[in-house]
């Protein structure tokens, strides 16, 4: 029977990748579950795998063995354009940095997604203000995204990664380019849309104010679950 | 349609993130482009410059011969029906001017060498219509209708006999239909310098009807030249001048059928435009593709981006397509003003070919030519070519493996 409040299901998920020809496991039979509303961040040295569970859960990367459920669809089967759509409804992402268009303002950033799902303008409208407001940047929608500092971007990057209303959004080293005020402010921002609308925020980070303030801590060492820490 | 929009979009601001490659790229693009039209201007100036050259001086537009006349260039090949051929010209509509010829050819002699030329009994009124001789006399007069032994002849063939205006010559003729031999002493009223190296080495010009009794044909001619209100009439053998002048005993043939080799070489003309096109064209396409594969190295990790949040691969492919498209646009733009400007004042000023002669044509200056297809046919291929060209990048940046392009990252 399926549970309503899991959002994700990782089942003996393995990864072998050739480095120069000598096969490399970044991840070796990780069977995980995420609940919805989870804040979680996966920590991990260098190497450990974050970066290629990341990528499998995400469905950027293809596992060797074993599969990755959203929402009860196996997505490690889907390809193309399929997959394509799949991410487009269900997933949102937030990157180190650059992960914005620069040649769009920061209300077409967010409305990019919204026109590849083929939201009609009046509805678009209104979601990117809605969004732009619960990020504090209503006032910059015109703005080249370029010409915002790191932290709006960023925060624009979580308006984007809201807006189509995903099932589960991934962050990778959200802070890892912030100044302090900068990691607190945004961290604090995407723990109030995770408490405000459910959210699930799944992170790879190095960042101990993420850790501090995530719900649970899952810690790999080479491509293995090491800790799994519910607070 | 949105989608399409949105592709727009992006790809005219993402030529736009590096100005100056996308300038230079463009300008060069644009440089290829007007090196083709300028190419082509200048064929079609080399080719009115041949066709005038055939046409203008001696030839005109069409012929009518004896049937045989061309094949044998025996002065007993007349036409057939020559007074009926006249009446029929005087009334025939689009003829601007035609002018009766005999032909034969003779020995020339003067005090110092004899030499063996073409003699053209001509009628000196129509001629002047028709061939541009008394535009060219470099000394002396022109012929004249009163002056019956009168005779031009061309500088190189004055030279080579030592004479000049007012010398003495004596042309030596054989008659077609008895055998005999005619001689008469005719003095130089005129030394004529045409385009044509022939015509000024080997031709020499007399009255009609003095060619036509040293021949034995009076009443009679083998050519008559022919020029029409509208030029272009003649290069289409299918129009009924060419019909209804080909009646049994004659021949009406176009320029280009009188100068085959001509024909040949426009279309040999057209062939090199095409491989200098394809050249241009070639360097062209390869410096469209460096200009995208490094636009797209510089943006691997922004294709990734898209890819994460649902652009599929045919939004990339259409993506580099366009920005492929805008950058020839630019280069149409630069190109057809740069080829514009370039041929408009060479077409003013001409470019000296003087002291070339090619297909027996003393070349002068020649002048490009404009025409609209050079400025739609050319900017439409390239437009076109370099879209079908950036095929090759777009289908690569749509196939950049997403681990790969966030091969630090997710």
């Amino acid at each position: 029977m399926e549970d309503r409040r899991q959002v994700i299901l990782l089942q003996n998920l393995k990864k072998t990748y050739k480095d120069g020809g000598i096969p490399v496991e970044a991840v070796r039979g990780i069977s995980l579950e995420f609940e919805r509303g989870e804040f979680t961040a996966i920590v991990g040295p260098s190497g450990s795998g974050k970066t290629t569970l990341m990528n499998l859960m995400a469905g950027l990367d293809s596992p060797t063995e074993g599969s990755v459920f959203l929402d009860g669809q196996l997505i490690s089967g889907m390809k193309g354009a399929a997959l394509a759509d799949f991410r487009r409804d269900n997933i949102g992402f937030v990157f180190q940095s650059y992960n914005l268009i620069p040649v769009l303002t920061v209300s077409e950033n967010v409305e990019f997604i919204l026109l590849l799902q083929g939201v009609d303008k009046k509805k678009r409208r209104n979601r990117i203000t809605e969004v732009l407001t619960e990020v504090g940047l209503e006032n910059f929608s015109d703005r080249l995204v370029s010409r915002l500092s790191g932290g709006q971007q960023q925060r624009v990057a979580v308006a984007r990664a809201i807006a189509a209303n995903p099932k589960i959004i991934l962050a990778d080293e959200p802070t890892a380019n912030l100044d302090s005020e900068n990691s607190i402010n945004l961290v604090n921002l995407m723990l109030e849309m995770n408490q405000k609308h459910g959210s699930t925020f799944i992170f790879s980070t190095h960042d101990s104010l993420i850790v501090e303030k995530a719900k649970r801590v899952l810690t790999l060492k080479d491509g293995k679950i090491y800790s799994d820490e519910k607070k | 349609m949105k989608i399409f929009l949105l592709i727009f979009k992006l790809a005219r601001r993402n030529i736009l993130r590096n100005k100056k490659r996308s300038f230079i790229t463009s300008l060069s693009v644009g440089l290829g482009l007007a090196v083709i039209i300028f190419t082509d201007a200048m064929t079609a100036g080399f080719e009115n410059y041949m066709r005038n050259s055939a046409t203008t001086i001696i030839s005109g537009e069409a012929q009518i011969h004896g049937e045989k006349f061309l094949e044998t260039m025996q002065a007993e090949d007349t036409l057939t029906g020559y007074k009926e051929i006249i009446e029929k010209l005087e009334e025939y509509p689009g003829i601007a001017h035609y002018s009766p010829r005999v032909i034969s050819s003779a020995t020339v002699s003067s005090a110092s060498d004899v030499k063996y030329i073409m003699l053209l009994g001509v009628d000196p009124e129509k001629e002047k219509e028709l061939s541009v001789f008394d535009n060219y006399m470099t000394e002396g007069v022109y012929l004249s209708s009163e002056n019956s032994l009168g005779i031009l002849i061309g500088k190189n063939l004055a030279e080579n006999l030592g004479v000049d205006s007012g010398s003495k010559i004596v042309i030596t003729v054989a008659q077609p239909f008895t055998g005999q031999i005619y001689q008469e002493m005719f003095r130089v009223s005129g030394v004529f310098e045409t385009d044509m190296a022939d015509l000024n080495k080997s031709v020499a010009l007399v009255n009609i009807e003095k060619a036509s009794e040293m021949l034995g044909i009076e009443g009679s001619a083998h050519e008559i030249a022919v020029r029409f209100k509208n030029p272009l009439y003649a290069e289409n053998p299918d129009n009924p001048f060419f019909r209804d002048f080909s009646v049994p005993g004659n021949k009406a043939l176009g320029w280009k059928e009188l100068y085959p080799e001509m024909t040949a070489i426009f279309n040999l003309s057209k062939i090199s435009i095409a491989i200098v096109g394809f050249i241009i064209f070639f360097i062209i396409s390869l410096g469209i593709i460096n200009t995208m594969f490094m636009s797209i190295y510089d943006r691997i990790f922004e294709f990734g981006i898209l890819r994460a949040i649902g652009a599929k691969r045919s939004f990339i492919f259409m993506l580099i397509a366009a920005e492929a498209l805008f950058i020839c646009l630019w280069s149409v733009f630069f190109g057809s003003i740069i080829g514009f400007l370039v041929t408009y004042i060479f077409s003013i000023t001409g470019i000296d070919y003087k002291g070339i002669e090619y297909q027996n044509v003393l070349l002068r200056a020649i002048y490009p030519s404009i025409k609209m297809h050079q400025f739609i046919f050319y900017p439409v291929f390239l437009l076109f070519f370099s879209v079908l060209i950036s095929f090759y990048p777009a289908f690569y940046a749509s196939g950049i493996s997403l681990t790969k392009a966030f091969k630090k990252t997710l």
